[in-house]
């Protein structure tokens, strides 16, 4: 299953198969800077292979490469939730909370030779925001050029959410899409692959590896023995059940990250049979999550007993959390009749876990049917509410900014009509959080909330597994992803790489 | 060229290293081919075990998947369920069962009536189905984009007698791939299998899966079976990366799968070959040893030869001395017993040899003695006796007188000869007139060759003939050699006497038509007491050389037996003004 960082609203930072095919356009608007010079260096080669439909999914996922190569953000976000200094050299804020000062990394430029500027940062940002921010974006009063080198937010209240949502992509405005800072920029885009060069003037030092083609495949099997064979160098996704075979050649090194998404039953709230938050508790309950993970997941995945990511720094083992307790909702003989939506072009995965809790749910008295849709039908059908589920795959981490996208009552991607005063409350506890400990004490009381009025169906964290060649030594730091340490790759010692693509 | 050894040491060693090494190569030949044949006959059958146990494990868990998915067919055929009852039974049974991606119940028209699957089914009714297992078609594997083998069984249905559908699901087969993972002989052997139209499906070298993705045909493999020829279960090939390989193979019962157990034969072999280089070396150390022992042994046995030949050499050098001391106690020391015993027989012989030779040379002495003094003793005493009678007139007086110091001159002369054998006596060079001294004592010989018949023919260069010589000298040696031919001549013969001048040499050349003397005797004509008279000492020749050779001339002998011989003396010759005072 392929996920996406763009969808309805941009900005916002939802990892659901349904929003493949709004990125065709994005990913097809994006035009060559020009043909890549034929020039010796070392080329690593990504395989992307995708069953049907393999477009929607392929397009998508070259973006995502592609978007997370060339574009970064003022700040990132560790596998913990805590900010890092990424194109924001630092950050400082008054104690009241209401100014928060940001100095720009200098001698940054963006790929096409212009310097990033703290006005070309504020009129990036105050586009961007209001988007990826949601109702939080109201918490801004101004965005101003503060110094030669730093920008300031004036706030209206304290919002710990601005600072979570400074990791936006910095992207330059104009035609050409994906024009940012990163240390790779597009070059050339043809329908077999996308070209991308390393960024000469990259502010961390030139990447070593010289390029990057991203190669498309109609399947997984395809591009796993392209790269058996030595034509590919990283298989961008690899299928959890290939995981065994694969682990033990000795030419491919496999790499699993858990990722800050979670597969989880999106509930409609607004819908009559699903409005009782007991329901909702107890349908929680119904799920043996260890069971999933097993059955649906083979053992790579965690159990999601809540909706907080349980690597945050603030999370707390000792909260209240789902735990498999079952017992009947309804009878068998009238049992609750839910429809579970998933997207057609999704992985097998999903269906296997629909069909795993659709056992589980039926032993409590509800029926779940499973509906296979399509993507824009899927989308269509959020967008107005016509659903009583969505079984999705959804970034809830690694900060508490994705959870108040979908669960704050205005959060625009709160499709299930989701709103309780106690969980609002509880978000704003956090967004305006003044230290440390509020912040975690305002985490808790989301969790004990949620717990207690669960929006969805919560079932396990994913994991992911990419596979490289030995011929390459990669940076990795646990618990990233390591596509996102791809600008600090080498070759390996002795590999022969250069002219080999 | 063939190469001699010449020393009886080497001969022993190598006869030692050839008793030894005959052996020991055969016996490593036969040590190494057992070895290898032994090594390879187990691997084999140790490899054959593992594939054919492979195969049945295979072979098992493919048809018990395949009879769980007819025992399906027949409880979802026999129980009367309705659709949704058998939709939920299909969705939990996947879920049972998970390596069945999808079950699908379809009509006769094939048509999908219910399936496991959320939405539409995406497999159908297989129409390549190869293999037949229990009733239950088997489509070919394929690998799915989980990157793992997939396979559609389909179960066919009747119902009284007649076509009612098929219950079609797709299987995974990531087990067989795990079974086929598991299977690891020694560090690089690994297992195979192969379908039976020569797809690879499994291959347990993890950097060789691509070749499963990109199904890889096969046949070239030696142990595939395309054509349906029977194949030996072994065989060692080099497959495409250039490694020897030991493969066995065994069948899959009913599917028609081959089960290849390959493992490169270096590693297959690696014990008996680190066995085969250890006999080797064994054989080699043995060998050494055995060239070691021949050697000392060798040294040993021929010592005594050493010994006696040491003892050969120097008795052969003239040390009569020499004797050896060998106490082996076999047949050296006889031999060496024998040797001593020869060297003192030797010693004894020469003292004997050497006192004949002395008796000898004493008795030929002494008649030399008795011969050339005798005669003119005798005619001393005879010319004494009769100048002490009265009656010998005064002419006759001074004729005995005459006579008398004649013979008292030669009994001088025999002094002379014999003192300057022990003792030569020093040549005085002078300007000679070699025809003057020749005639001198030609002229002083005529009277003893008319006694004995010969006459004496004188033959002179017409100039004279001047060299560098000593006229007494030089006139015993013309004496001895006239007095030679004329001894050698018999009665009636003649002796020629004749100067020449040959360029700047001079020769004298006396000549006799006597008896000539033996070819085996005249090159030693020369040498002290050797004649080939009956009497004398045997000195005159051998001074006569001495004195020619004093003066730079040379003195050479040519006979015939039975028509004479010819001894001619030749000397540089002097200068013009020189002769004119050798003339003068």
């Amino acid at each position: 299953m392929i996920g996406l960082n763009k969808t309805l609203p941009r900005g916002c930072q939802i990892e659901i198969t349904a929003v493949a095919a709004l990125l065709i356009a994005v990913a097809g608007c994006a035009q060559s800077n020009g043909a890549a010079p034929n020039r010796p260096g070392t080329t690593l080669s990504i395989g992307l292979g995708f069953g049907s439909p393999v477009e929607q999914n392929l397009t998508a996922a070259f973006q995502r490469v592609v978007r997370n190569q060339s574009l970064e953000g003022l700040v990132y976000f560790e596998r913990d939730g805590r900010p890092r200094p990424w194109l924001a050299e630092g950050w400082s804020s008054s104690t009241d909370g209401l100014t928060l000062r940001l100095k720009l990394r200098p001698g940054v430029t963006f790929h096409d030779g212009q310097s990033v500027t703290p006005s070309h940062v504020r009129d990036i940002l105050e586009k961007s925001l209001p988007e990826y921010l949601g109702p939080a974006f109201r918490d801004i009063e101004r965005i101003r050029v503060s110094d030669p080198d730093a920008i300031e937010f004036s706030l209206r209240r304290r919002s710990t959410f601005l600072l979570e949502g400074l990791d936006v992509l910095i992207e330059q405005s104009g035609d050409t899409p994906s024009i940012g800072t990163g240390p790779f920029h597009v070059t050339n885009r043809t329908s077999d692959e996308v070209e991308m060069q390393a960024n000469e003037n990259y502010h961390d030092g030139k990447p070593e590896i010289d390029r990057i083609v991203l190669k498309p495949y109609t399947s997984s099997r395809s591009a796993w023995a392209d790269m058996l064979r030595g034509r590919v160098d990283m298989l961008y996704e690899v299928g959890i059940d290939a995981l065994d075979s694969l682990e033990s050649a000795t030419q491919v090194k496999i790499f699993a990250f858990q990722r800050p998404y979670a597969y989880l039953l999106i509930l409609n709230v607004r819908k009559p049979d699903l409005q009782d938050k007991g329901l909702r508790r107890a349908l929680n309950s119904a799920i043996d999550r260890d069971a999933l993970v097993a059955e649906a997941l083979n053992n790579h995945g965690t159990p999601a007993d809540g909706p907080i990511w349980p690597s945050h720094w603030a999370y707390r083992p000792d909260l209240p959390r789902f735990s498999f307790a079952p017992r009947p909702v309804r009878p068998a003989s009238r049992p609750l009749r839910v429809t579970c939506l998933f997207n057609d072009a999704s992985h097998e995965r999903i269906e296997r876990i629909g069909l795993t809790i659709q056992r589980q749910l039926r032993a409590v008295g509800v029926e779940l049917e499973l509906q296979r849709v399509s993507t824009d039908q899927i989308f269509g059908r959020l967008q107005s509410g016509d659903f009583d589920a969505v079984l999705a795959d959804a970034q809830l981490g690694p900060t508490l900014r994705p959870l108040y996208q979908f669960w704050h009552s205005g959060g625009p991607y709160n499709w299930g009509g989701f709103s309780r005063p106690e969980v609002d409350a509880a978000f704003d506890q956090v967004r305006s959080a003044s230290d440390d400990s509020a912040y975690q004490a305002a985490v808790a009381t989301v969790q004990r909330a949620i717990i207690d009025d669960p929006p969805a169906i919560f079932l396990a964290w994913g994991e992911r597994l990419r596979a490289v060649s030995i011929r390459f030594d990669v940076h990795e730091e646990p618990g990233r992803d390591i596509l996102s340490t791809l600008g600090l790759w080498r070759p390996a010692a002795g590999s022969q790489l250069s002219s080999r693509n | 060229m063939a190469y001699k050894i010449r020393h009886i040491a080497t001969r022993f060693a190598l006869i030692f290293v050839g008793a030894a090494l005959l052996p020991l190569i055969i016996f490593g030949i036969v040590s190494i081919l057992s070895l290898r044949t032994g090594t390879r006959d187990s691997i084999v059958a140790g490899n054959l075990n593992v594939a054919a146990r492979a195969a049945a494990a295979i072979r098992g868990y493919v048809s018990s998947h395949s009879d769980m998915l007819k025992a399906l067919a027949a409880d979802l055929q026999n129980t009367g369920l309705d659709r949704s009852q058998q939709d939920r039974i299909l969705k939990n049974w996947i879920l049972e069962i998970p390596r069945f991606r999808e079950i699908t119940l379809f009509d006769e028209t094939r048509k999908p009536l219910v399936t496991s699957r959320v939405g539409p089914p995406r497999i159908m009714v297989p129409t390549d189905a190869a293999v037949s297992l229990g009733g239950v078609s088997m489509s070919p594997i394929r690998v799915d984009d989980d990157l793992l083998p997939t396979t559609v069984f389909a179960v066919p249905l009747t119902q009284l007698g007649q076509p009612a559908g098929w219950l079609v699901g797709e299987f995974s087969l990531e087990e067989m791939w795990r079974m086929v993972d598991d299977i690891r002989i020694g560090a690089h052997g690994f297992a195979l299998v192969v379908a039976p139209d020569g797809t690879l499906v499994a291959h347990g070298d993890p950097d060789k899966k691509a070749l499963v993705a990109q199904a890889r045909n096969m046949k070239g493999h030696p142990l595939v079976d395309l054509a349906g020829a029977s194949l030996p279960a072994s065989r060692e090939f080099v497959d495409e990366d250039g490694q020897r390989q030991l493969a066995v193979a065994a069948q899959i019962q009913d599917l028609g799968w081959t089960v290849i157990v390959e493992q490169p034969t270096r590693e297959a072999y690696a014990t008996a070959t680190a066995l085969q280089k250890q006999l080797l070396i064994a054989i080699g150390l043995a060998l050494l040893l055995m060239i070691a022992v021949g050697l000392r042994f060798g040294r040993r046995f021929i010592a005594p030869i050493f010994t006696l030949k040491g003892a050969t050499e120097a008795v052969a050098a003239g040390d009569l001395d020499s004797r050896v001391t060998i106490t082996t106690g076999d047949e050296f020391t006889d031999l060496g017993n024998a040797f001593n015993s020869m060297a003192d027989r030797l010693v004894e012989l020469q003292e004997n040899v050497k006192r004949q030779e002395r008796q000898a040379m004493f008795g030929r002495i002494a008649a030399g003695l008795v011969h050339d003094l005798s005669h003119p003793i005798q005619n001393i005493g005879n010319s004494t006796r009769l100048l002490m009678r009265d009656d010998v007139d005064t002419e006759s007086r001074e004729m005995f007188h005459r006579t008398i110091e004649r013979e008292l001159m030669t009994l001088k002369r025999f002094m002379d000869d014999l003192r300057n054998v022990v003792k030569p006596k020093p040549i005085e060079r002078f300007p000679l007139e070699v025809n003057a001294s020749v005639a001198e004592i030609v002229e002083s010989m005529h009277a003893e060759a008319e006694r004995s018949g010969i006459a004496i023919e004188t033959t002179y260069a017409q100039d004279p003939l001047v060299i560098a010589g000593d006229r007494f000298a030089l006139g015993r040696v013309y004496r001895n050699l006239i007095t030679n031919a004329i001894q050698a001549t018999a009665a009636g013969g003649r002796v020629s006497i004749a100067t020449v001048r040959d360029g700047d040499y001079v020769e004298i050349s006396v000549t006799d038509t006597g008896t000539g003397i033996p070819a085996d005797r005249l090159s030693k004509v020369f040498d002290d007491f050797v004649t080939t008279k009956r009497r004398g000492l045997g000195l005159g020749l051998a001074i006569s050389k001495r004195i020619v050779e004093q003066l730079d001339g040379t003195i050479t002998v040519e006979s015939e037996v039975g028509r004479g011989t010819s001894f001619t003396l030749r000397f540089p010759a002097q200068g013009d003004r020189t002769t004119q005072a050798a003339a003068s």
